[in-house]
């Protein structure tokens, strides 16, 4: 496992199109980055271990969005590296993630552009 | 669109005829309050809510793990419940931003008007849990039936 570090980007996967769930202003919707109630994290990708082409898995429905490691335990949550045999970049962001931690992950997520 | 005249301090009794006349009080959670700021009706929905309509439609077609992560599908219970929402509010001063589903099967509705902004979730179980945020910060959290007042004078204000 490696250690993440606070200059770490970690991925997510938001659906953008039949239907778009990326607001106007260019966030996504907060509900992208809320937790299942049996899911111990919230599943992202280590950018550094994956490619933007593995980790979008699906171009024509999903972008990209990359929180900042340091921003994740600035809201005292917790950053694991927890790779998996066919994704050695998967990582679980851990920690009480309520509706408005949610909405913070949703607003300070960037969009990484690719593939446009 | 045609446009909408606000009516302020009008309670809906008074408010004459309109699309969502037929439905019962009961039904119509805005019919239990009885004063607020209420735009005019109109023979039909304004365009940002159609597309609400729409999408509601689409995000019944979401499969299980739509979102790639294990996502449960949007539950019927939930987008009927955002769907009567709509109906029966669409007139109230609530500035409609968004629709997107949870991935515990809920549907969320977000408002937004400048650094405020409200979340309302319809779960699968026919609660809802609303939030209201300022600069992101979240203000107050709830039930829908006790807090629709709060959600409009919070837009108001």
């Amino acid at each position: 496992m490696d250690a993440i570090k606070e200059e770490d980007l970690l991925l997510r996967r938001v659906q953008f199109l039949d239907p778009n769930f990326i607001k106007d202003d260019g966030t996504p919707s907060s509900s992208s980055f809320s937790l299942k109630k049996e899911e111990d994290g919230l599943m992202v990708d280590l950018d550094r271990l994956t490619t933007y082409r593995e980790a979008i898995q699906d171009r024509a429905k999903f972008r990209l969005f990359a929180l900042k490691a340091a921003y994740t335990t600035s809201l005292g949550l917790e950053n694991v590296h927890d790779p998996k045999q066919d994704n050695p970049a998967h990582c679980l962001i851990k920690g009480n993630i309520t509706r408005g931690v949610s909405r913070k992950l949703a607003k300070a997520a960037k969009r990484i552009p690719y593939p446009d | 669109m045609i446009s909408m005249q606000a009516l302020v301090n009008e309670p809906t009794a008074l408010y004459g005829q309109s699309t969502t006349a037929s439905f019962d009080a009961e039904f119509m959670p805005s019919a239990r309050y009885s004063s607020s700021i209420y735009l005019s009706n109109d023979s039909r929905f304004p365009d940002h809510i159609a597309a609400m309509f729409q999408k509601l439609n689409r995000l019944a077609a979401l499969p299980k793990a739509w979102d790639s992560y294990r996502a449960e599908a949007p539950s019927p219970v939930a987008l009927d419940e955002a769907r009567s929402f709509i109906i029966h509010n669409y007139m109230l001063d609530l500035p409609f931003y968004f629709l997107a589903p949870g991935v515990n099967g809920e549907v969320m509705i977000e408002f937004q008007k400048g650094t405020k902004a409200a979340e309302l979730y319809f779960l699968p179980d026919g609660q809802c849990e609303l939030i209201l945020f300022k600069d992101d910060e979240v203000e107050r959290e709830g039930d829908l039936e006790n807090n629709l007042r709060e959600l409009i004078d919070f837009f108001s204000k």
